[in-house]
């Protein structure tokens, strides 16, 4: 009605600011629906792409997702984006032609799919599902889901799955990237999750890197850094510990290139030097620290721990380490890591993907609690974390085999029982023995232990190491395997039923990143086609399951959350039943932050936020100090600042731990001379199913390719471009070659993300575990390189559907 | 002072060139429309990342940037200019703010982001 | 012409007295309060940067605590920034 444009455009701001201070206008919204289609809206709402956080604004024209740009008010990233951040607005709603948008069924693996109805995708899905479990048991049956899906979404899954279907057969594919950080703040600080903050970037006065190539990984955060250091470049110091020489190492002092394996070594001699220098910190050790080795977790003395490390003097580890360590490197990086105001260490896949990943997690920690670098402004031993919901939804959320949400091991008998009164099932529900972990789970598909499993927004076809040996059990036809996702992967190939999802802003949920923060995307654009919120399809397969098993209690588990619409409703439901029943009074206590709550704040909340009113200034920054986290105040045993009230030391102590050099479990040898590694660059996200389908993304990495040194190329004859086979005991990769001092000598690297069989490369690397996080060691193995021929065009590749 | 202006000359220099296209040349053209400046390539060539034919055809520009903060923190050639389909020689202002919203939504009307601060270089103010 | 969307922080005190202050503002529209002293505005102006002065101006308000961008629309003038008018 007679509304002009610019009247309209007042109205909306009238509207919004009103909307901020949660006031209601006597101004009528009857225009609004009418000019809302032609005019711009922008939703807040959080990056899909890595584990940053960023937060970001979407602008929506017409009912179609138009550009994204960043929140300044945002504390994580401050209103900054990489390149990812700024385009994935091509995959929403209609943009992607490509995108699923039906279900699909077949049910032989060697069928084509065809079209079904969502009516009938869920009797099959559920008829399957209770078919295996009357036949097979309930360990037959499995959920692999994702550190990209919502806290919402992982909760419901686990729910369904422990007390409808009484397995422990929930795991996810943050086991493959953040099981050994988890292993690692678990046993040395009693708690998960990292004491501070991103908050702590423009604190800090030297940096830590080790193992992450945060510039390529994690590329809005490295900015902080970077900026840190441009801007004190006399006082910040910034040491990177890497094998390869990455973006990274760009804004480095010093760079520690040791070969793979030997960080161990190289983290036992800093401690040496912080010992031998009487770098330590006594009041702090005093306070707050035990030390402990072995698996039985003894408690040993100072000087125990101090004839352990004697063995690791930095002249002999310079040896252990080779590539371009001295003693010397090794000193100054101790010297500057002890003495800065405010040290922060940094890393992820490269200290994680180690066979021995929690000890090389313990080894960082020993030296933060050493120093006493922790808690105040700047020191902080800090784990990168590499998918936007692995925190938030799958390690707070009870994503895996052994943990129930908030952080309750499943084999506790009283925390287990707690979490099915909350529920108001039957006790006894929830099996006491953890379910399979991811690699164990494969192996039972490869071993036909598991019949029916359901994967949710990941592709472990792509992803798991010596992916070759798992694609053969998904292959095979008495395996039912349901993927959920919104593009056609490596996993979709070997499905039997395939799900549409709603994507990122085409649905409503909260991811957790790296920092403890929750942070709420509201729906803002329809998703194409048919497809779903996971939420709605897992809400209704429960109930059809409940009728095939005829188990009431099933249903149960969903009763909460029925009659809510998909949007908005239902997520807000799940989250509530989430965070007011289940990590109420729990470390990770996120009762404050209410779907109103985050709706309020420009970014999220960090928990513990144990009320409204602390979670609207943004929960807590620093865990574990007085005055700073509101637990530490209510769980406070004594007079000292910091309390350290994780729920897995009951001393209340910081562990240090004597962990030795243990190398990869794969060593080079005269058949396989080379290390391989692998990792991500900065232009595609994990698979690449969906960078990969952004045609700037696309151009600017088409390809993956195996770099070398030049002192190797030289050797074997190797020319930029040239064709390189990467042969390893498991599988084969050709690939064009890189020329650069990235690597060290003796070493190449491949990412990770090509799904040209060619070129993919987790059908090289090696399905070795760590004994403690059954992380995989996907970082080492070993490998020989070969010259096939020289350049060849070369095709980029991605997965489609078959017409 | 007489290196930055010889800089900024050397800019205005790399800027004229990539700008002395017929397209850009007159002045009712608005800027959003594809540049025919970039020579064709196939769709082979096209797999390339733009800084890797740059870094040759214009190696200051490439240097510039490399050795800014963008270059630093890997903020790519497509992120401002685009892709071949869109080209832009000198970017949509609209641009910068997926990144810089706060400081695009104050800045002065009568300017260009880049006006203050320098293209390729970006340091804090001119 | 820029239009934006502020939410106003004054004293809850002396809330009348600040909406009619603010309202003397010239490009200042008031479009509600409540008692805790939160004020919805809405301000246009001709160009960006005059709407900063109005933001210095009402932050002088000795009863205002805060002035909070909450939507601002500025398309024309980016429109005409393109085409260089
Ligand atoms: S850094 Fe990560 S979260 Fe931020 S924009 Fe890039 S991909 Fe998204």
């Amino acid at each position: 009605m007679g509304l002009s444009r610019r009247e309209f455009i007042k109205r909306t701001a009238a509207l919004t600011a009103a909307s901020y201070a949660g006031l209601s206008l006597p101004i009528s919204n009857e225009d609004y629906s009418a000019h809302a289609s032609d005019a711009d809206s922008w939703h807040k709402g959080t990056c899909r792409l890595c584990g940053s956080g960023c937060r970001l604004e979407l602008e929506v024209k017409n009912g179609k997702a138009v550009a994204l740009r960043g929140i300044p008010q945002s504390r994580t990233n401050m209103g900054y984006l990489c390149m990812k951040g700024m385009l994935f607005y091509k995959l929403m709603g209609n943009n992607h032609p490509e995108r699923l948008k039906k279900p699909l069924y077949r049910a032989r693996k060697d069928q084509p799919f065809r079209e079904i109805s969502w009516d009938r995708a869920l009797d099959i899905a559920s008829k399957e599902f209770a078919k295996t479990v009357k036949k097979y048991g309930n360990n037959s049956v499995a959920y692999y889901g994702s550190g990209q899906a919502f806290t919402e979404e992982t909760y419901i899954f686990q729910k369904v799955m422990r007390g409808g279907l009484k397995t422990n057969n929930v795991e996810g594919n943050p086991r493959l990237c953040m099981a050994s950080a988890v292993g690692g703040y678990v046993t040395s600080f009693g708690a998960d999750e990292p004491i501070g903050s991103y908050s702590n970037f423009e604190r800090a006065s030297c940096f830590f890197i080790i193992g992450s190539n945060t510039a390529e990984a994690h590329p809005v955060l490295f900015r902080r850094i970077m900026r840190r250091k441009m801007d004190n470049k006399d006082t910040v110091k910034v040491i990177n510990a890497d094998p390869r020489v990455s973006p990274t190492s760009r804004i480095a002092d010093l760079h520690l290139q040791f070969a793979p394996g030997t960080d161990l070594a190289l983290l036992n001699a800093m401690a040496y030097v912080i010992l031998e220098d009487k770098l330590y910190n006594e009041d702090f050790l005093k306070n707050y620290a035990d030390f402990r080795m072995g698996k039985k977790k003894k408690k040993v003395s100072l000087q125990k721990y101090m004839a352990f490390i004697k063995d690791y003097t930095p002249e002999k580890v310079a040896r252990i380490c080779g590539g371009n360590i001295t003693a010397d490197k090794i000193r100054k990086a101790a010297l500057w890591f002890a003495k800065s105001e405010g040290t922060m260490s940094l890393w992820t896949m490269g200290i994680n993907q180690r066979s021995r990943g929690v000890w090389a997690n313990n080894l960082i920690h020993n030296l933060h609690i050493l120093t006493g670098q922790l808690c105040r402004p700047g020191a902080d031993s800090f784990s990168l974390t590499g998918q936007p919901n692995a925190c938030g939804g799958v390690r707070e959320g009870g994503g895996l085999c052994h943990i129930l949400p908030a952080h309750r091991l499943v084999k506790k008998n009283k925390l287990r029982h707690q979490v099915e009164r909350l529920w108001g099932i039957p006790e006894g529900r929830i099996p006491p023995k953890p379910g399979y972990h991811t690699m164990a789970m494969f192996e039972a598909v490869n071993e036909g232990k598991i019949k029916a499993i359901w994967i949710n927004c990941t592709s472990p076809a792509q992803s798991l190491p010596n992916c070759d040996k798992y694609r053969k059990g998904m292959r095979r036809e008495d395996v039912f395997i349901v993927v959920s996702d919104i593009f056609p992967t490596k996993t979709t190939e070997l499905a039997n039923l395939i799900l549409p999802t709603a994507f990122i802003f085409e649905k409503t949920g909260v991811y957790g990143c790296t920092e403890r923060r929750s942070q709420l995307t509201v729906k803002a654009v329809n998703a194409p086609g048919e497809a779903k919120p996971e939420v709605w399809m897992v809400r209704e397969w429960a109930l059809r399951l409940s009728k095939e098993l005829n188990d009431p209690v099933i249903k149960k588990c969903v009763e909460p959350f029925m009659g809510k619409e998909p949007d908005y409703e239902l997520p807000k439901a799940i989250w509530e039943e989430y965070t007011q029943k289940l990590t109420k009074g729990r470390d990770n206590d996120l009762s404050g932050a209410t779907y109103e709550v985050l709706e309020k704040l420009p970014d999220g909340v960090q928990w513990p936020a144990p009320t409204k009113q602390w979670a609207l200034k943004g929960g807590t920054d620093i865990k574990f100090v007085r005055g700073l986290d509101p637990l530490a105040d209510k769980y406070a045993k004594n007079d000292l600042p910091y309390q350290f009230y994780g729920p897995a030391h009951p001393d209340r102590k910081l562990w240090i731990w004597l962990r030795p050099q243990k190398g990869p479990a794969e060593m080079p040898d005269s058949k396989y001379p080379f290390y391989l590694s692998t990792g991500r660059i900065i232009d595609h996200w994990h698979t690449s199913s969906m960078t990969g389908r952004i045609i700037e993304l696309m151009r600017a990495n088409p390809y993956a390719y195996v770099e070398v040194n030049p002192k190797d190329a030289e050797r074997l004859g190797i020319k930029p471009g040239d064709m390189i086979e990467v042969v390893s005991r498991r599988g084969r990769n050709i690939l064009p070659a890189k020329v650069y001092v990235g690597p060290c000598e003796g070493m190449v690297f491949v990412y990770w993300h090509d799904e040209d069989e060619n070129r993919m490369i987790n059908r090289v690397t090696k399905d070795a575990f760590d004994p403690g996080s059954k992380e995989p060691e996907f970082k080492i193995c070993a490998c020989r390189i070969k010259r096939v021929s020289g350049p060849r065009p070369l095709k980029p590749f991605l997965v489609h559907m078959k017409a | 002072m007489k290196g930055q202006f010889l800089r900024s000359c050397i800019l205005v220099l790399a800027v004229a060139l990539v700008v002395a296209c017929p397209a850009w040349a007159s002045k009712n053209t608005p800027s959003s429309k594809p540049a025919s400046a970039h020579p064709e390539l196939s769709a082979q060539e096209k797999l390339t990342p733009c800084s890797q034919c740059h870094k040759d055809a214009t190696p200051t520009v490439y240097k510039e940037w490399y050795n800014s903060v963008h270059g630093i923190d890997n903020v790519k050639c497509f992120q401002c200019h685009g892709t071949y389909e869109d080209i832009k020689a000198s970017p949509d202002e609209a641009t910068c703010a997926s990144c810089h919203n706060a400081q695009y939504m104050k800045r002065p009307k009568n300017k260009k982001c880049w006006d203050c601060h320098p293209a390729h270089y970006f340091f804090i103010h001119k | 012409m820029p239009v934006g969307g502020f939410v106003i922080n004054v004293d809850p005190e002396r809330i009348e007295e600040s909406v009619h202050r603010l309202e003397s503002v010239e490009g200042v529209e008031i479009h509600g309060s409540d008692n805790k002293g939160n004020v919805v505005a809405v301000m246009e102006s001709s160009t960006s940067s005059e709407m900063e002065a109005m933001v210095k101006a009402i932050m002088a308000i000795e009863t205002v605590y805060s002035v909070a961008l909450t939507y601002f629309n500025g398309e024309d003038e980016v429109e005409r920034g393109r085409d260089g008018v």
